[in-house]
């Protein structure tokens, strides 16, 4: 982590008067992994064409690579960069002559070029697939090419919108082990746009927050998904147990269950607060525990699978989703049984409730 | 009836046994045609890939007034071009009236909207991203129009083939233009309205199922190239 390779101010983006970007600051240092998350139309593939200069900014400036972004340099700086796609773009060629796209684009002499395509197939496992027509490979196939493709030209930044978006498990699995052993090998600067918050944890260093044009929260995967800044964050970041509630005495408190001291910053009595909790936070008994957690008893009103998990709703005084282990419990809760749930009182996220 | 079917025998014949006449207007034909689509082709393409290609103030507008010009009354495109190259037009110098260059040049003028309108069509009709994936991949501007237009070449062909369907076909332009004259611009429209005009129906039916003939295999052509252009889209 040293310089800052993307600057950004005031950034910003109008279509027929609409902004669908409103202006932002972000910084990118070299080798750095952000991920760009939000909900779908959120404005993150704007934000990432306008910086990688293949769409006009509406307003605001750019310095890449310390240069600022003008129309002169624009050509020279994307030369630089690389950008993966959402859809899968192959051009109606074979393999090879695809990944050689961006080099004959360069100019680059046609030996080199061969050279290049051939150790870029080889190094991504693909060798076997470069006299094949490109129109005939398999979806999680096809992103592998359109990424070799994009890694041929040698990229120092990398910005991939949704890469994973349309791809099965296996192949979302085999991009990503490629996306980060490009930035281990390579100390390629890597800007992901991701609608699956768990791609950004497994990726990013670093995670922002987009939402209708703005940036709601820049930090670490820790700080998006345990300390979100809003309600909305926090859905987005799949919190499931929000609740609002008040101070009172020096506890936190919503529908009579005290869920843990109020923080310093909101220890005013009767202050409103809005009170998260991680359902994979909660621990589950059909005894009562007796660790030292906050624990409360409560009757069980729903209890569904999911994967290898188990989601259970709890009727505590407030309506509490418990996700545990399916196997690791082994028992079944079935609705009207009375159980136990408790928490850590370091686990509870605690915001001022501005609304 | 009698005089319908004789002349259907008769026509028969000339073509079977390859007519000089009827070869000759034929092969006039063709060449005003295939001269007419290639000049318009080697302008409409790409004039329409940097339509599309490039974001403008009043490119819908543009767009509007090609597609009007698809039904350009071809008399209209007579008249233009007559005042253009009769003797007392800005033209007149080059003693085009009445030649076969006339011919094409108001050929050209009648089908460009066509291929500019098509190329535009195809080239839209791919997806966004590959444009953006051009761009990404550093292409300068040709380049990508390039890539883009190869990317949409079976749209773009089945354009060029219409267009000379509606240029092999036309009749009034190349009438006013041309003046119809044996042995120099006598085509096979201009030859079968005289023909009919005069009662020779031998004659008339025989351009006349050449001319049909002509159609099929461009309709044919366009079916095959758009075949591709499907196959592609659905690969």
């Amino acid at each position: 982590m040293s310089e800052d390779v993307i600057t950004v101010s005031g950034l910003a983006k109008s279509y027929r008067n609409k902004e669908v970007v409103h202006p932002l600051d972000l910084s990118v240092k070299k080798g750095e992994i952000l991920a760009i998350i939000g909900p779908s139309g959120a404005g993150k593939s704007t934000l990432m064409r306008m910086m990688d200069t293949i769409e006009p900014a509406s307003q605001g400036e750019m310095i890449i690579f310390g240069e600022p972004v003008t129309k002169r340099s624009a050509h020279r700086i994307r030369g630089r960069m690389g950008m993966l796609f959402q859809k899968t773009v192959l051009f109606d060629r074979t393999v090879a002559e695809n990944v050689e796209l961006g080099l004959s684009y360069r100019n680059l002499p046609k030996k080199e070029r061969k050279e290049r395509v051939a150790a870029i197939l080889e190094h991504m496992g693909l060798s076997q697939l470069a006299e094949r027509g490109a129109r005939t490979l398999s979806g999680g196939e096809g992103q592998r090419i359109s990424f070799a493709r994009v890694l041929a030209t040698r990229p120092e930044i990398l910005f991939l919108d949704e890469p994973t978006a349309n791809l099965d498990p296996v192949s979302t699995q085999i991009l990503e082990e490629m996306i980060i052993r490009e930035n281990r090998e390579n100390k390629t600067t890597i800007i992901l746009n991701t609608h699956d918050q768990a791609q950004g944890q497994r990726l990013a260093d670093r995670i922002a927050v987009m939402m209708d044009g703005s940036f709601v929260q820049v930090g670490s995967a820790d700080e998006v998904f345990y300390h979100p800044v809003s309600e909305k964050v926090a859905k987005f970041v799949g919190i499931q147990n929000i609740f609002p509630g008040h101070v009172r005495d020096g506890e936190v408190v919503s529908s009579q269950v005290s869920f843990c001291q109020a923080p310093g910053s909101l220890a005013g009595n009767g202050q409103n607060v809005q009170i998260m909790l991680r359902a994979e936070d909660i621990s589950l008994s059909k005894k009562g525990i007796t660790d030292g957690r906050r624990s409360l008893p409560g009757v069980v009103i729903s209890s569904a699978r999911s994967g290898a998990f188990l989601e259970v709703g709890v009727n505590a005084g407030c309506h509490f989703t418990v996700i545990v282990p399916f196997r690791q419990t082994g028992d079944v809760y079935a609705p009207g049984e009375h159980v136990w749930i408790g928490w850590r009182s370091d686990v509870v996220h605690v915001i001022p409730d501005t609304s | 009836m009698g005089e319908i079917s004789d002349g259907f025998i008769e026509a028969v014949t000339l073509i079977v046994t390859l007519d000089p006449e009827i070869l000759e207007i034929a092969g006039r034909s063709m060449y005003v045609s295939v001269a007419a689509t290639l000049v318009a082709a080697l302008i409409a393409i790409p004039l329409g890939a940097l339509i599309y290609y490039y974001d403008f103030h009043g490119k819908r507008a543009v767009i509007n007034i090609v597609q009007t010009l698809y039904a350009l009354p071809t008399v209209i495109v007579g008249l233009l071009v007559y005042l253009l190259v009769s003797y007392s037009g800005p033209l007149g110098s080059l003693n085009l009236l009445y030649t076969t260059n006339a011919m094409i040049i108001a050929q050209v003028i009648l089908v460009s909207p066509l291929i500019v309108g098509f190329t535009i069509a195809g080239l839209s009709g791919l997806d966004k991203e590959m444009k953006y994936t051009t761009l990404a991949l550093n292409a300068r501007a040709y380049r990508a129009i390039l890539t883009l237009v190869r990317e949409a070449k079976f749209a773009i062909l089945s354009a060029v083939v219409l267009a000379f369907g509606r240029a092999i076909a036309e009749v009034g332009a190349v009438m006013m233009v041309g003046g119809n004259i044996r042995h120099f611009t006598r085509t096979l429209t201009t030859a079968i309205t005289l023909n009919t005009s005069m009662g020779d129906f031998a004659m008339s039916i025989a351009l006349g199922i050449i001319l049909l003939t002509i159609a099929l295999i461009v309709n044919l052509g366009v079916n095959v190239l758009q075949h591709y252009n499907g196959r592609m889209k659905d690969e």
